[in-house]
């Protein structure tokens, strides 16, 4: 009955509700397979310190073979968190989001990563090219083809369809 | 949550570590980091990462790489486990009665802490404890009651006894063919009476009674054998001939395996993998050739007919990852493809519910490719054809499509904003 990718989902939602979410991630909401919703926060010393941000999730039928599409929630009054990494509409330049997702990933291991992707941030700071990502990217970030430059600070994105 | 109430097993059927030291951790690692199943024909790839043949092939027709390391991989290094293979479909036998045993153990527990505290509770023994739960009783749990969701099929009796691990035996043992085997329950049966068997001469395989030694040797080299004074000659000469049209999968197929699986012995080519197409080299007439070869369907267009046939090879090749005994026949493939894209014609369909939003949501980016469209076509008048018809549409279209063509390999799994379903079965 269930596709692959709901079993998969529903294993790793009874995974979270049994052994629990790592500390500083938990599980805001699961209604049904496309859509999760958690909260993060870094704990310890960081510039982020005592701010708690809203991760989305969403799944197509093939995760886990691909990627889910991860952004911060930006709307209701949240905000993405203000990273080289992290635009102001919520999407995130991660390679493990892109080219570097594994199947064997999970939603908890991508929560993991970005909150050590926030705690690892000395500055804050929007990337350089938000302003004109921000004006013609995509509603899912899966569409864009983020570019690493090499220095961490400095990414380019473009979007597939160009 | 209801959506959750789908009966899927995971390793949380089991208590924590604490209360069952390496329970949930087994059947953990006897499951696909990809797919979180029981291993499905479990393979092995150059790294020694295991995934099922069917989840490795998809991610690897993504990306070439084990998805665990990392490590260079591609569907040539796919080699079958058959050892994980047998653990694993023991292990599908023994899950139910393993959980049966632990809820059972907790029920009583429960029940024996609560009738009289204090007294020593593992001694006391509910009424329906048999035998068959003696072995936990030297176990030194604790009270601890831990919620896990058991009971299903949770019935002690002894698991049948397996009959596939005599199947699994090599189909065309050689050495047999010479060597004198002593007398077994098992293969007596094979055993054909020289004399007064009433149907002629025996098969060449069967076992007969040596005249001279009375031990039992194939018909086949019973006169080599008597010519060798019952020595067992080592005269591969005259099976040489058989054993190689065997490999080549010819005609030398007996009554020893006829009838233990389904599959039929005119198709040797049954044994070998597909290739693997690459699509976008193929003109539709040679994909729709390909797909009737296969016998499948040719509803749907062209990136349906790709899918359908990529996930066929997929399948197919998976199917043949397995042992002998577990392999379904292609018509229980056709069945799993069909399902296969059944479930992903239903996502589809929700994704594109709200096409009025769609449209205004995407009402630049409609706007932009229907320009574009019209250029590429002032540009080529002369080829309104297929390639036009795939990467942009036309304007004269009711509905637009949105084409976000996928530049990576992944092209197939690009179906988040697809318009044009109808088409679809």
């Amino acid at each position: 009955m269930a596709s692959i990718s709901s079993r998969r989902l529903a294993k790793e939602l009874r995974e979270i509700q049994s052994e629990g979410c790592p500390v500083g991630i938990s599980l805001l909401e699961a209604n049904d397979f496309a859509k999760w919703l958690f909260t993060i926060e870094v704990m310890g010393d960081s510039v982020y310190q005592g701010e708690v941000y809203t991760l989305q999730f969403r799944f197509d039928s093939h995760y886990p073979i691909s990627s889910p599409a991860v952004q911060f929630v930006v709307t209701d009054g949240k905000e993405a968190p203000i990273h080289p990494h992290v635009y102001s509409n919520g999407h995130i330049c991660a390679s493990i989001l892109g080219n570097e997702w594994s199947p064997v990933l999970s939603v908890i291991a991508v929560c993991v990563t970005l909150q050590s992707m926030l705690a690892s941030c000395k500055k804050k700071e929007r990337p350089t090219d938000n302003d004109r990502y921000v004006r013609n990217a995509p509603e899912n970030p899966k569409k864009t083809l983020f570019h690493y430059d090499g220095e961490h600070y400095n990414f380019k994105s473009t979007y597939l369809q160009d | 949550m209801n959506f959750l109430d789908a009966d899927v097993p995971d390793p949380t059927d089991f208590p924590p570590p604490a209360t069952a030291p390496g329970l949930r951790a087994l059947d953990g690692s006897f499951r696909c980091d990809i797919c979180g199943e029981l291993y499905d024909a479990p393979v092995t790839i150059s790294c020694g990462h295991c995934f099922c043949s069917t989840c490795i092939r998809s991610a690897l027709a993504t990306k070439q790489e084990c998805p665990s390391c990392r490590k260079t991989a591609n569907e040539g290094h796919i080699r079958p486990n058959p050892v994980l293979e047998s653990v694993i479909s023991s292990w599908k036998e023994a899950r139910p009665y393993v959980l049966g045993l632990i809820s059972r153990k907790n029920e009583r527990e429960s029940s024996s802490t609560q009738s009289d505290k204090g007294a020593p509770k593992k001694r006391k023994r509910g009424v329906e404890s048999s035998s068959s739960i003696d072995a936990l009783d030297g176990d030194s749990l604790g009270p601890s009651r831990y919620p896990f969701n058991t009971p299903r099929g949770a019935d002690a009796t002894t698991p049948k006894p397996q009959s596939r691990i005599k199947k699994l035996k090599p189909k065309s043992d050689n050495g047999k063919d010479i060597t004198v085997i002593p007398s077994s329950d098992t293969e007596e049966q094979e055993l054909t009476p020289l004399r007064g068997g009433g149907n002629g001469n025996p098969k060449p395989d069967s076992l007969v009674v040596c005249p001279m030694c009375q031990k039992k040797v194939r018909y086949r080299i019973l006169n080599a054998h008597l010519d060798n004074e019952c020595k067992d000659p080592a005269g591969p000469s005259d099976s040489a001939a058989t054993s190689w049209s065997k490999i080549m999968g010819g005609p030398a197929k007996n009554g020893q395996h006829k009838g233990k699986h389904k599959k039929k012995d005119s198709d040797s080519d049954d044994e070998y993998p597909l290739p693997l197409a690459t699509y976008a080299t193929l003109k539709d007439r040679q994909l729709k050739d390909m797909l009737a070869e296969q016998g499948l369907p040719l509803t749907g267009d062209r990136p349906i007919w790709e899918q359908r046939h990529q996930r066929w090879v997929m399948f197919y090749n998976a199917n043949l990852d397995k042992s002998l005994p577990n392999r379904k026949t292609k018509a229980e493939l056709k069945k799993d493809l069909k399902r296969w894209e059944d479930e992903r014609s239903k996502k589809k369909k929700t994704v594109v519910s709200d096409v009025v939003h769609h449209q205004i949501e995407y009402k630049v980016e409609f706007a932009r490719l229907t320009s574009l469209a019209k250029q590429t076509r002032v540009k080529h008048p002369a080829r309104p054809d297929s390639s036009a018809s795939r990467s942009s549409p036309s304007p004269t279209e009711s509905k637009p499509t949105l084409p976000i063509p996928h530049p990576s390999a992944s092209g197939p799994s690009d179906d988040t904003i697809v318009v044009d379903s109808e088409g679809e079965c």
